[in-house]
């Protein structure tokens, strides 16, 4: 069944590029049908845990290689939100593509990437995780940039660095199998912690491989720097897909193959060195989640383009992730689970609301926009409720996970690493804000006054996910159940949450009554507002200026919109300090392999005689090595 | 037919090689036909013999009643026979190639290459006889030549004459070593070379290995070896390019298997160790994956399209040549896709990058542009050429580098590492390929004009990808000739026993 709708997605994909332009959004419409058909396919099977399927393959030497899927709670979680996620982000494509260039190739390329998507999920072994792995990196490799020079530009880091990923990924995959001769991801874990107890190096270093494969897709420290330039340069509903969804990937391995691995080693292991009552792997890693949030939170604050805020702000979300799943504990792996599927939520709300800026004012520097709150009051919203869930203000989803992250960290007594999430998220509220203001209040640009909200079509992908916002505020349940059956599965202590209440060892957070709170002190401000004097409605210029005629003094409404170097003076603040460039040093070392490329070049084509000369030299040092060696 | 016609792989090109120069004198198309037709009927005999070797083992073919070591036999093996099969389809995808090119006064002479490159790969082939295999190694690198230098132009002149230097720096090097060995062993068969090189004294064996060394790494396009690629690619006419990347390269393979693991290799506990003193295997295995950093560095910097095509077979064929040196069944299951996947692709994509450059004025990387739009049935055949070659999953170039790294990491030692470091060399591959990808979905307007749809190159580029397809979706097929192929390359002492015992299978 699930391979059967994997075809025929792909089959759709293949018939779908017969379609003609001008009837573009039949091509679209499809792939929203087809998503449709997943989701419901994948709600279907809510609960039949371990339902598998096998598919065989060929077998080359000694290497079996077939696709097998099974049903967990923990993959049916992921690629039940990951689809639906998708779902409405398709549906906001249908009209968004409708005038865009190359988007056949988009669309074609979307719907196979959603396929891998889920069948990552889905995977049974570490052989198909890895097959559908390396898949969604080179599918997606023509996403990002559809033939556009600026995203191939930005795509390469990305590209490069998660192949690199991938390959460590298939050594340690590889080292793990010439012992176990299985690719089952159980039977790989087990025989991992046993070569913990017998060979540490090299089990530190096969967990490692695995660590650099699901560090470089979830831009950990230090392969940080993909997201800002694939996030931004990508088209822009795809964007956030690829925000909100396909940099889950790493942490979903990490939960799949790290973390049980982790545990047994926390629970049974005599020789293992310990910090803090995890390992010491574990615990760097965390540490490594918690930096990250920390730098990408600066980068964010400094950044101008809207696009680029916001996967500064991704890579900000997956460090609390990360730090989270890291300590081990039921309630820091519950708070990460939750958080990555609430901020698959706002995210995609947060870059839907921003493509849809860009669809209507075709801009991406934040100073050059502004005021649209009232030109695009649904877009404004969404982003709003974004901006408040990621800043996990209550009573929205993003303030449940946080709390919980925070809960996990405190009642593991890590301190310093409640303290650098504490600083990240403080630092959010300064990034996401100014997003907020620079884009859509302050001062509206002349040329925008014509603008309109966008399609309703558009709209109702941001609906969906304002109303999934609130939903998973108020009844945070509705998630944590399905994840302490994932907790339940992976043989941990179950937390202790009900459909509306949290409960930690510190502290217990009834979210309804948080809601209530909310709603009850934004009705009074209403009902002041309605009962309170008349009020006239004056132009936003002139309450900047104070009722003196800004044409005066020659202002216009674009020099009233304080938006660029906004934190000017927060930045230079860290003036005194060195700074390292990651993604300098990224380019230095592509230079390197260039001139190395260049002098190879220039021998290849240099003439015959030099050709005879280093031929004749390569034998005689063979016969010298030959002879040291013998 | 039996068994014993077996010759007329060989003699049927080579009688056509004549004929073509006097039928060519009435019409210039006949031995363009007589060129599709010889090597259809020769692909249809050698599958017949695949069948007949796959159920009755290896077939001695004695010529003209002398038996083996005496005189000049020809051993029908699995591993031979199936690689001259994939040679004779990608000769036979470049000859309709070579078809579909106007006639001028040339069509004939290289008709008659033509017809002499595939007599002489099928004695590589086919031949039991160690100094047979030097006749025909030489008529080989002559006919290679000869094609590479079919343009007249500076590079193409400068490439052959490459070429030619180094291929025969490499046949002086082999003669040498086949003089050692007749001269200490006095035998020229290779099975009992085979049979007996462990009489020979360490040095002189050592002396041997290096010879061969010498020999072959220039033809396999081993990194220090093989200064001609570049420009021999880049000079020669397109199905030129075809038939070196593809079926030269498959031939070389096949004679460093012969000279390496029949003769000097001997098989133990599943895999084959060296009969001299020093470790053979890890001199090969540095070799090629030095080779393969030095061929990936070098493509990913290079502007021209065919310059870099060349530089990426070099790196493939430095991988095969790692899964050799591995030497177990199970690396060389993973070399036996590896090759599929490198002559099949890389043919591929020679042709359809031919095709979408045709009309630029400068053949690099920016006459990609727009591809897709201009071209789009060439474009997605380069698509799905390069998506194998950098091996995409569940394409033939997928399974062969995964099984190549099983096999290393299962292997002890160095090879986990050296894997490693190939692996790292060809995320380089992947960039260049995606980015010649990459070119062709931009819609920029650039100046290259549509060109005219070539049917026989397309009808040749399908026939190629159809053949890559069946082998990666039909597991069953596919297994079985890799396994097959590879117990056949693991079996030695079946091969000696069956040669020097010809008589008894009569």
């Amino acid at each position: 069944m699930i391979l059967y709708s994997f075809l025929f997605a792909l089959l759709t994909a293949l018939l779908s590029l017969f379609i003609r332009r001008e009837y573009n959004y039949i091509r679209w419409i499809l792939y929203s049908a087809v998503l449709a058909s997943l989701t419901f396919l994948i709600y279907t099977m809510n609960g039949l845990w371990g339902y598998s399927e096998s598919f065989k393959l060929l077998s080359v030497g000694s290497v079996d290689f077939s696709l097998n899927f099974k049903v967990t709670p923990l993959s049916w979680l992921f690629s039940f939100f990951t689809t639906g996620l998708s779902l409405s982000i398709s549906l906001f494509s249908i009209v968004k593509n409708r005038h865009e260039e190359s988007e056949r190739s988009i669309g074609f390329f979307w719907l196979i990437l959603s396929v891998c998507n889920i069948a990552i999920f889905l995977s049974a072994d570490l052989l198909t995780l890895f097959i559908f792995w390396e898949a969604m990196t080179f599918v997606s490799f023509f996403v990002i940039s559809p033939g556009w020079t600026k995203s191939f530009k930005a795509v390469n880091y990305y590209f490069i660095l998660s192949i690199l990923g991938a390959f460590a990924m298939l050594v340690g995959i590889f080292f793990l199998y010439s012992k176990s001769a299985t690719f089952n991801i159980e039977s790989n874990i087990a025989q991992l912690f046993v070569l913990y107890e017998l060979n540490s190096p090299q089990a530190i270093f096969i967990t490692l491989m695995f660590v650099l494969g699901f560090f470089t897709k979830s831009a950990l420290m230090p392969f940080h720097i993909w997201p800002a330039e694939a996030h931004s340069e990508a088209p822009d509903d795809f964007s956030s897909y690829l925000s909100g969804i396909m940099i889950k990937y790493g942490l979903y391995g990490s939960i799949l193959f790290l973390v049980p691995l982790f545990v047994f080693i926390s629970k049974f292991s005599q020789t293992q060195p310990m910090s803090n009552h995890i390992p010491l792997f574990s615990h760097i890693l965390a540490w490594v989640g918690a930096i990250t949030s920390v730098v990408a939170t600066f980068l964010a604050v400094k950044s101008n383009d809207m696009k680029r805020l916001a996967a500064w702000s991704t890579v900000g979300n997956i460090g609390y992730a990360a730090t989270s799943i890291f300590i081990l504990s039921s309630m820091g792996v519950a708070g990460g689970i939750f958080h990555i599927i609430n901020h698959a939520i706002f995210k995609t709300a947060i870059f839907l609301s921003l493509a849809a800026v860009k669809y209507r004012t075709h801009e991406r520097e934040m100073h050059r926009l502004g005021g649209l709150a009232y030109k695009m009051p649904v877009t404004f919203l969404t982003f709003l409720l974004g901006i408040i869930a990621a800043a996990g203000i209550p009573p929205l989803n993003g303030y449940a996970s946080k709390w919980m992250i925070y809960q996990s960290l405190l009642s593991g007594r890590f301190p310093f690493l409640a303290t650098m999430i504490f600083l990240s998220s403080t630092g959010a509220f300064m990034y996401l804000f100014r997003a907020l203001h620079s884009v859509f209040l302050g001062q509206l640009p002349s040329k925008f006054d014509d603008v309109k909200e966008v399609p309703f079509l558009m709209q109702i992908p941001m609906y969906i996910l304002m109303l999934l916002m609130v939903i998973i505020g108020i009844f945070p349940g509705t998630v944590l159940l399905p994840v302490n059956s994932i907790l339940k599965s992976m043989n941990m202590e179950e937390i202790k949450v009900t459909y509306t209440t949290m409960y930690s060892m510190l502290s217990s957070v009834d979210a309804p009554i948080v809601f209530l709170v909310f709603a009850g002190s934004f009705a009074f401000a209403f009902i002041l507002y309605l009962i309170g004097k008349p009020r006239r409605h004056v132009e936003l210029l002139d309450n900047y200026t104070a009722g003196q005629d800004p044409k005066e003094f020659g202002l216009t409404r674009e020099m009233y919109h304080f938006a660029l170097k906004f934190y000017e003076p927060f930045e230079h603040m860290f003036d005194k300090y060195p700074r390292t460039n990651t993604k300098e040093f990224y380019d230095s070392f592509e230079r390197k392999i260039n001139e190395t490329g260049s002098f190879i070049k220039k021998f290849y084509s240099s003439s015959p005689r030099s050709a005879v000369y280093i031929f004749t030299l390569s034998i005689v040092l063979i016969i010298i090595y030959g002879w040291l060696v013998w | 037919m039996s068994y014993n016609s077996a010759i007329l792989l060989i003699a049927a090109p080579l009688l056509m090689a004549f004929l073509s120069f006097i039928l060519g004198i009435f019409n210039k198309r006949i031995p363009a036909i007589l060129l599709v037709l010889t090597l259809s009927f020769n692909f249809y005999f050698s599958t017949y013999l695949l069948t007949l070797v796959s159920s009755k083992g290896v077939l001695v073919s004695v010529i003209s009643g002398f038996e083996p070591p005496f005189g000049i036999n020809l051993v029908l093996t699995y591993f031979s026979l199936l690689l001259l099969s994939l040679i004779y389809l990608i000769i036979l995808s470049a000859s309709v190639v070579f078809v579909s090119k106007k006639t001028d006064e040339n069509t004939v002479k290289v008709a008659t290459l033509l017809f002499l490159f595939t007599a002489a790969a099928s004695g590589l082939l086919l031949t039991g006889d160690i100094f047979n295999m030097f006749v025909f190694f030489e008529i080989f690198a002559v006919a290679n030549i000869s094609l590479i230098s079919l343009k007249k132009n500076k590079t193409s002149l400068k490439g052959s004459f490459k070429y030619l230097l180094l291929s025969s720096i490499g046949s002086a090097f082999l003669l040498f070593g086949i003089g050692m060995i007749y001269g200490t062993l006095g035998t020229l068969n290779i099975a009992e070379i085979g049979l007996r090189f462990y009489e020979l004294s360490p040095l002189t064996g050592a002396f041997i290995f290096i010879m061969f060394l010498g020999a072959i790494l220039s033809e396999t396009e081993t990194f220090p070896f093989n200064f001609w690629i570049t420009d021999s690619y880049k000079g020669a006419r397109n199905f030129v390019n075809i038939l070196l990347g593809s079926a030269s390269s498959v031939a070389a393979l096949y004679i460093f298997f012969r000279l390496f693991f029949t003769i000097i290799g001997y098989p133990i506990n599943n895999r084959y160790e060296f009969l001299i003193s020093m470790d053979a295997r890890l001199i090969i295995a540095l070799i090629s994956a030095i080779s393969v950093i030095v061929s990936e560095i070098g493509a990913l910097s290079s502007k021209s399209v065919k310059r870099i095509l060349a530089f990426s077979s070099a790196s493939q064929m430095g991988m095969i040549l790692f899964a050799f040196s591995i030497s177990d069944f199970n690396s060389f299951s993973a070399a036996l896709t590896l090759i599929f996947n490198l002559s099949l692709s890389k043919a591929i994509l020679f042709l359809s990058s031919h095709e979408i450059m045709k009309g630029a004025k400068e053949k690099n990387i920016e006459s990609f542009t727009g591809g897709l739009g201009r071209n789009p049935v060439f474009s997605a055949l380069f698509i799905f050429g390069s998506l194998s070659m950098v091996g995409f999953p569940l394409t033939l170039g997928f399974y062969g580098k995964i099984s190549l790294v099983a096999s290393a990491v299962s292997a002890s030692g160095y090879f986990s590492i050296l894997v490693f470091v190939i692996l790292l060399a060809s995320a380089a591959e992947l960039f260049y390929y995606f980015r010649l990808m990459h070119k062709l979905f931009v819609s920029e307007q650039n100046h290259t004009e549509k060109t005219k749809m070539n049917w026989f190159y397309a009808a040749s580029g399908s026939l190629l990808l159809a053949v890559m397809i069946i082998l990666a979706l039909m597991p069953k097929f596919t297994e079985r000739i890799v396994s097959s192929a590879a117990g056949d390359m693991m079996d030695k002492t079946t091969y000696i026993e069956r040669v020097l015992k010809a008589e008894d299978l009569k």
